[in-house]
């Protein structure tokens, strides 16, 4: 994987310079700021940008928005987003723009370096990570008369997994169950849900992630 | 009840009150030039837009003006509090419109109009008929000068003899008169002052609600700097520690060299993530403060400093909790202004109370020039100061050191 970082604080950048050559990776670039970024984006045409929320100069969502213009400019690169805190109203950002694969996920995931790697490679193939704290915040916006309370305990546990972005075969490992049982939960939900079935991969998760969020 | 009247020139009161009438005059005839000069000529330079910053000036000055003629009172006996309004905004024209607003300021402006007159006709009425007055009481002084002799009424005196009649049947009466004249005159002048003058309830209120906004705000700043310095400090060193650790772990089997190499690291990260949270937590609230008073946590501020202090605190007993922590913070403040920006040799820092004021005051012989729009945090410290009621002065003039002194009340 072809991979361009930004991140300020140069502890952190180095650390993930270090992780990801570790596994494999080549990083192209690590910048420090939002200009650069997409100056390195469009310079290396990344495979994918792994890219702090936080970033000088305005020290708000200044790695939000240079990495979305970074992919107006070279359309498709598949962004993820590292956060020290995760707003599920950024990660709606994200998903909006539509543009390419996305990630988005808590700074504290690099704390098992597999994991995280795993879920940069998802990205960067085009698939999505959303992190288990968005879905949490997602799951925890209650409506009236509310199709998730129909859901059994296995099944939330299905569908959580899900709108972070994992295939049937992730889940079923996760979870150690057979792909088979996995197909049957997600049926059940989707018919409990009044989602469609026939979307696979990215839509899939697109789709429970719009669910989830849409205001009753 | 008829000595209390007579006697009245006699006292200093006649005299205190022809300086107030004096004053008066030169106050009047600089109103009158000032209202043309300033309030008039800014109205009509207002599309030029040099007039916005103009009025702002004019009102500052009008506002001096009549805290001098509030000083003035006390001649006549009507001292008025004086004021101390502020227009604060973030831009020009909202302090402006907060000074226009400002109803005080209108008051100030009737009567730099008033002035004048009001001045010119108690100068003119008051030192006339003193003059008279003491003019018969010293005839025979000042008669020679008459060659033609003094007409009263139907007669011309020309004897001294007579003229010293003249002077002990009519001075006193008219002296007595001339004063109380002139006690008058004062008398409208500083009533009128005072009743334009004098600040309402509503200006107290005014400034409290401005100095609690300051504090509101320099609490926001306070806990935006600390989710940044733990966002940048401690929370992202545990993220490389976590990390590091993470990878030590997969690698502990494959490689045991490559991860004792990561665990040292994260043995170092570790460390360092707790001097930086101790760090954090003592610009929070330092232990030392609630432990053992101001005193103490000073001399441990000044013992980190790296040019050399001396401490001087003196207070009898603890203070309550918010002035120690102002004063703490205002010295903790200053203090690293001196080590960043200073370049002085030597600091000195002394604390006393006096008159139910904790004063404490910071000096150093650095080069001076402190800035308080450059980001030294005195912003903040002011809002914390005045919340208190306090006072915060910084006197850094180019090149000739530095002194900063917060003034804080303590009622204990």
């Amino acid at each position: 994987m072809r991979v361009v970082i930004a991140e300020d604080l140069v502890l952190l950048r180095d650390g993930l310079v270090r992780l990801l050559t570790a596994h494999g990776h080549e990083v192209l670039a690590a910048v420090g700021d939002g200009p650069a970024l997409v100056a390195a984006v469009e310079e290396h045409r990344p495979d994918i940008a792994i890219v702090d929320v936080r970033l000088p100069p305005s020290q708000r969502d200044e790695g939000l928005r240079a990495a979305l213009e970074a992919r107006q400019l070279v359309p498709g690169t598949p962004v993820l987003v590292l956060s020290q805190y995760v707003e599920e109203s950024y990660a709606a950002e994200l998903l909006a723009d539509g543009a390419g694969a996305v990630g988005y996920l808590l700074k504290d995931r690099v704390a098992d370096p597999s994991d995280f790697v795993a879920q940069v490679t998802r990205v960067a193939e085009g698939g999505t990570a959303i992190d288990q704290e968005v879905v949490r915040q997602l799951l925890a916006r209650r409506r009236a008369d509310d199709p998730l309370d129909e859901l059994t305990p296995r099944e939330r546990e299905v569908l959580e997994l899900m709108a972070q972005g994992l295939s049937n075969a992730a889940i079923a490992q996760r979870l150690v169950v057979t792909d088979g049982a996995i197909e049957k939960h997600v049926t059940n939900i989707f018919g409990k849900l009044g989602l469609h079935t026939a979307a696979g991969g990215n839509l899939r998760v697109l789709a429970v992630l719009a669910w989830l969020r849409a205001e009753q | 009840m008829f000595w209390r009247i007579a006697k009245l020139p006699l006292t200093a009161t006649p005299w205190k009150d022809l300086a107030y009438v004096s004053l008066g005059l030169a106050s009047g005839i600089f109103a009158l030039t000032f209202f043309f000069v300033g309030p008039v000529l800014s109205i009509m330079l207002i599309i030029t837009l040099i007039g916005i910053p103009k009025l702002l000036a004019d009102m500052w000055v009008t506002q001096w003006w009549a805290n001098g003629e509030r000083l003035r009172g006390q001649l006549a006996g009507v001292p008025v509090p004086l004021s101390r309004r502020r227009w604060r905004g973030d831009t020009l024209l909202q302090r402006v419109r907060n000074g226009i607003t400002d109803p005080m300021t209108w008051r100030e402006l009737v009567w730099l109009i008033l002035m004048f007159g009001v001045g010119t006709a108690s100068f003119i009425a008051g030192v006339t008929a003193f003059s008279i007055g003491l003019g018969f009481l010293t005839l025979p002084l000042w008669a020679w000068s008459l060659p033609d002799g003094v007409e009263v009424g139907v007669t011309t005196i020309r004897s001294v003899g007579w003229m010293i009649v003249f002077a002990a049947i009519a001075g006193p009466p008219t002296a007595v008169l001339g004063a109380w004249i002139l006690r008058g005159s004062a008398l409208v002048q500083a009533r009128l002052a005072q009743v334009l003058l004098e600040g309402e309830e509503q200006e107290r209120i005014t400034e409290l609600q401005v100095s609690r906004a300051g504090a509101v705000d320099a609490a926001a700043g306070e806990l935006r700097r600390i989710e940044r310095d733990l966002h940048d400090g401690a929370q992202a060193r545990l993220v490389a520690l976590a990390m590091e650790i993470g990878m030590a772990r997969e690698q502990l089997e494959r490689d045991p060299e490559a991860a004792a190499a990561l665990l040292a690291g994260a043995h170092e990260d570790a460390k360092t993530a707790l001097v930086e949270l101790r760090d954090l937590a003592r610009g929070i609230h330092p232990a030392i403060l609630t432990d053992r008073g101001l005193d103490a946590a000073v001399s441990a501020l000044a013992a980190r400093c790296p040019v050399p202090c001396t401490v001087a605190i003196d207070l009898p007993q603890r203070l309550p909790a918010a002035v120690e922590s102002a004063a703490y913070f205002t010295i903790a403040e200053a203090l690293a202004n001196v080590a960043k920006h200073s370049g002085a040799s030597h600091c000195a820092i002394t604390g006393e109370i006096k008159d139910m004021m904790l004063n404490v005051e910071v000096t150093d012989d650095g080069r001076g020039g402190l800035r308080e729009s450059a980001g030294t945090g005195i912003a903040g410290l002011r809002g914390r100061v005045e919340a208190l009621d306090g006072r915060l002065l910084v006197v850094s003039p180019e090149g000739a050191g530095t002194v900063l002194r917060a003034e804080l009340p303590c009622a204990s």
